[in-house]
């Protein structure tokens, strides 16, 4: 085999890789955009129930005052 | 998937270290594309004096840049361990992609002078590109020793990564540039690789 012919099976194996490569770059970051959009639209519904909890327990009515008519235990 | 992030960032404890792992290797995907259409338009620049020189390099630079990162990679992780830095393998593939792509943005801002030289003038064309790969590898490997700088670990081990990094990455660029030949319209020492630029 001569040097030209083992140089040209080098371009075509180095094209071939360069090939993988980038498509291997592109499929990982499309991957990792999709992760981290499920990611981010999980952290937004985990905050909305959040707010939604904190918007009930401040609307929610409090807890009577204990008086001498509803704590029988602490006046009897 | 997970499986490759944690042997790149280590065992993931909580949510939030995954979320950065994602999010770091995110970012460096996004550097590497970058990266690789800005060298494609320098190769499409470079090669503007003839049309198929000019669809070839569409490829080639590009091609160039992401295999001389590949081999040099092993290289240079295992530098990061035999140094026992703090610093995670996905750190310094970060600041690696960093600094290429910093070199890129100056491939990037010759192009269009490197393009009109091609159809203007045959000899001064294919120098100013050798001046502005130059200046864009000195740029990377100025801004490649800012970023490992940053890193954690003493300055003297990061200092020796980043000679190692930068060397490596040399060496390999500098083969992998002859084996592409031809990306300017006229031969020049780098086409011969290592053997070429030794007996200039």
């Amino acid at each position: 085999m001569t040097l030209a012919a083992v140089l040209a099976i080098t371009k075509v194996v180095a094209a071939l890789a360069f090939l993988g490569v980038l498509i291997a770059i592109a499929a990982a970051y499309r991957l990792l955009g999709q992760r981290l959009e499920a990611e981010r639209a999980e952290a937004v519904i985990e905050a909305e129930f959040a707010r939604l909890d904190a918007e009930r327990g401040a609307t929610a009515p409090a807890p009577p005052a204990r008086t001498a008519s509803n704590d029988g235990g602490r006046f009897a | 998937m997970t499986q490759v992030f944690e042997t790149f960032a280590g065992k993931l404890e909580t949510p939030s270290a995954r979320s950065d792992v994602l999010h770091k290797s995110h970012g460096v995907l996004r550097y590497a594309l970058f990266t690789l259409i800005v060298a494609a338009v320098w190769g499409l620049a470079a090669g503007a004096g003839s049309p198929a020189l000019a669809l070839a390099n569409l490829y080639k630079v590009p091609m160039v840049i992401t295999l001389s990162t590949l081999i040099a990679l092993p290289a240079i992780l295992t530098t990061r361990h035999l140094l026992e830095l703090r610093a995670s393998p996905l750190d310094v593939i970060g600041a690696i992609t960093k600094s290429l792509f910093r070199a890129g943005l100056v491939l990037m801002s010759f192009a269009p002078l490197v393009a009109v030289y091609a159809y203007t003038s045959q000899w001064f064309s294919p120098l100013l590109a050798q001046i502005s790969g130059g200046l864009a590898i000195l740029c990377g490997a100025l801004s490649l020793h800012s970023h490992l700088a940053k890193l954690e670990g003493s300055r003297p081990r990061l200092l020796v990564l980043t000679v190692v990094s930068a060397v490596v990455l040399g060496l390999a660029l500098l083969q992998l540039i002859a084996i592409a030949t031809p990306i300017l319209s006229v031969p020049t020492a780098f086409g011969a690789g290592i053997d070429g630029v030794v007996s200039q």
